[in-house]
């Protein structure tokens, strides 16, 4: 009976999903991937009265999915700028290969490549044989577009709609986009998604730092010429740990930005969600 | 034009190993001399500026290939002494800095005597008058194809006479990617266009020398400091040299060259960039002397736009993004113009008007994605999945072999350097 109730289940999250974009005006639903750690380890077992959610400041009534129930999709978004050394490169292709091979039936998984130009070699498909020969055939040129390829990312994922995770791997600073940084933390402030960055470089991660707090991701910094195979496994064991909320909004003004504070009831847990979303002024 | 993979910053002294090494070559203070000068090289280089055509690689062109640094660095000298005897011809002692990097702190001298003396007084009287600006534009052209047309066949060199002279730094991603030194004759060209500005001063062909060397390197995303500094010590209110020096700026204040810098602040390694902030304030003081010697300048205002927008002030940067708009009739600066203006309107919060400018770059260049980007991203503020997916689908197609020239924007000025060289051949009498 199981796959049938999830299918169900899906189905209606789906729909939920696609109404609860949280740009819109009049906020239908709002979902929230809420990562539980206690000691770097995550919490598991909670319910929904675990969960204390406040939507600028309200109490809302939040419902707890199950995450086994919804499928996922991964945008793999690597730097494949020419500061990727051929050894980079090629681990670059093992922990993306380790990634897809961690996928279960049912997930999507789509490669965007940047130099400085963001390409999208293989977009989000359930065939994920089509992604793994993309990954192996990537080669590195040009300069670094890592604010473009962040917001085409997090785009694609969006109006994919589900359940989507960013895994964005960089070695180095932009130095190719033409979008200001500021206006990219601000679509990470209205889409869906989490993001989560692999930082292989020895400069100023600050917009990967204000980006992956923007969705209630992290940055992984795995030092200059770090193996990122470890951090990309790490980053789907964690995702998959974490719970996902929704609930529909009420008693809180529409319009504009909604500030968010999630807890736990669990003492000495700490809890990693997105600090808030935008919606549409009505 | 397809986006260089690798860019290139001449500075003075990038290597640590290249002060060390030159201090201990350095010249005493103490003027040194040089006895038995012979005028051979400077017959030579005479008639090989006599013999050359032009843009071509001609026998004259094939032998000064084969002058060594040191040889350039004699020349250096020699084309002064000439200089100096056709304005004094009873001088006899030349006391003149010499081509060494770093600058000496006194020159050399050079007493020439007997048969050299009156070689050099031949060639002095030979090319006297008229024929001295026509020598030196020869002489700035020779030098100039050589670089330009036969940088691979030049004559290499030892370690020792390398070490002293300019040097090249790549700079690929960001990062820097590797170092060479910097052909000598570039400053030989240079030094010739100086005299015969100094001969001539109301002729703009050393002018336009300057700007189509600046552009030649530009278009490589080579930024010359040497080069624009004698620029513009000749020619300090040109409006077209103060253009290639805001351009220059602004090249250097972006995140590529920054990033390049960071590791290098606080050594003793220098590139020749300041902060971004620095560079940025240096930009817009040469923008906005360009418009003030030429109000029409259209690209001088898009980039004061620009330039403007990135330092913080969008009003001003919108204003000057719009009436550069409104002031170009050329497809690529339109492009630019609309999407810089995008960029500012949507920092100023006008997301519709950003929506109207980012359409009217994408219908300028209808291939290019980064307007399409933007158009995703406002889309979805809006909650339009549609147009998210149609713009979205657009810029990241892989079907698609895009062109964008936001790729090249730090060499666009240059786009017509090939043809600045071009008329700076044409206007040395007697070119094909």
């Amino acid at each position: 009976m199981r796959p049938t109730a999830a299918i169900a289940v899906a189905g209606a999250l789906w729909a939920a999903a696609a109404a609860a974009q949280t740009f819109r005006s009049g906020v239908d639903g709002v979902r929230l991937d809420v990562l539980v750690t206690a000691g770097g380890r995550p919490v598991a077992g909670l319910q929904a009265a675990d969960f204390e959610v406040r939507d600028q400041g309200v109490p809302q009534q939040v419902t707890l999915v199950s995450e086994a129930d919804l499928p996922l999709g991964v945008v793999l978004t690597l730097d494949l700028s020419a500061s990727v050394t051929a050894p980079q490169l090629a681990a670059l292709r093992r922990a993306g290969l380790a990634l897809l091979d961690g996928l279960a039936a049912g997930d999507t998984a789509g490669l965007i490549t940047f130099d400085h130009r963001v390409a999208e070699p293989v977009p989000l498909t359930t065939d994920i044989d089509r992604v793994r020969t993309a990954l192996r055939a990537a080669a590195p040129k040009g300069d670094t577009a890592l604010v473009d390829a962040a917001a085409a990312a997090m785009l694609r994922g969006d109006a994919q709609g589900g359940r989507t995770l960013v895994v964005l791997f960089s070695d180095g600073v932009d130095t190719a986009s033409l979008t200001p940084a500021d206006h990219v933390i601000e679509t990470a402030q209205r889409v869906n998604g989490i993001v989560y960055a692999v930082w292989a470089g020895d400069g100023d991660a600050r917009f990967l730092r204000d980006l992956t707090r923007a969705t209630g991701g992290r940055v992984i910094d795995i030092g200059k010429g770090g193996d990122p195979a470890p951090a990309f496994l790490e980053i789907l064991r964690e995702f998959r740990s974490r719970y996902v909320l929704t609930y529909t909004p009420s008693g809180a003004p529409d319009g504009g930005w909604h500030a968010l504070e999630v807890q736990v009831t669990r003492r000495g847990a700490r809890v990693d969600a997105r600090p808030g979303y935008f919606t549409a002024r009505p | 034009m397809p986006p260089a993979s690798l860019r290139s910053i001449v500075a003075g002294l990038l290597l640590l190993a290249l002060p060390i090494q030159a201090a201990a070559q350095r010249p005493p203070a103490k003027t040194s001399s040089i006895r038995d000068w012979q005028p051979a090289l400077l017959e030579r280089w005479v008639a090989v500026a006599e013999q050359h055509r032009p843009g071509q690689i001609d026998t004259a062109l094939v032998e000064a290939t084969t002058w060594t640094r040191a040889d350039l660095r004699q020349l250096w000298l020699d084309v002064q002494m000439l200089l100096r005897v056709i304005a004094q011809p009873r001088e006899d002692r030349f006391e003149i800095m010499p081509l060494v990097l770093p600058p000496p702190r006194s020159p050399v001298a050079i007493e020439p005597r007997g048969e050299a003396r009156a070689t050099l007084d031949g060639l002095a009287k030979r090319v006297r008058g008229g024929g001295l600006q026509l020598l030196l534009k020869r002489g700035a052209i020779v030098h100039t194809d050589v670089a330009t047309l036969a940088a691979g066949m030049v004559a290499l060199d030892d370690e020792a006479t390398a070490m002293n002279a300019p040097v090249l730094m790549s700079v690929g991603d960001g990062r820097a990617a590797g170092i060479e030194s910097v052909s000598l004759h570039w400053d030989l060209g240079r030094l010739m266009a100086e005299h015969a500005h100094r001969v001539a001063p109301l002729d703009l062909w050393p002018r336009d020398w300057y700007r189509a060397v600046l552009g030649l390197g530009q278009q490589l995303e080579q930024f010359n400091s040497n080069h624009l500094r004698a620029a513009l010590r000749v020619f300090p209110d040109d409006p077209w040299l103060l253009f290639l020096k805001g351009c220059q700026h602004e090249a250097l204040s972006t995140p590529f060259f920054q990033e390049f810098a960071r590791p290098f602040r606080g050594t003793q390694l220098r590139p020749d960039i300041r902060s971004e902030g620095a560079e940025l304030g240096d930009a817009e003081d040469a923008f906005r002397r360009v418009l003030q010697a030429d109000p029409s300048f259209a690209e001088a205002r898009l980039r004061l736009g620009r330039v403007l927008g990135r330092r913080g002030r969008h009003a001003e940067a919108a204003a000057e993004l719009e009436a550069a708009l409104a002031a170009t009739t050329e497809p690529v600066l339109q492009y630019f113009a609309a999407l810089f203006l995008a960029v500012e309107r949507e920092a100023l919060d006008d997301p519709d008007a950003a929506v109207t400018a980012y359409i009217r770059a994408s219908d300028l260049a209808p291939a290019a994605p980064t307007p399409r980007l933007a158009l995703a991203r406002l889309a979805q503020r809006r909650g339009d999945r549609e147009t998210v997916l149609v713009q979205l689908d657009r810029a990241l197609s892989p079907g698609v072999d895009p062109q964008d020239a936001w790729w090249n924007y730090r060499a666009l000025q240059a786009r017509h350097a090939d043809r600045w060289l071009t008329e700076v051949r044409a206007g040395v009498p007697g070119a094909p």
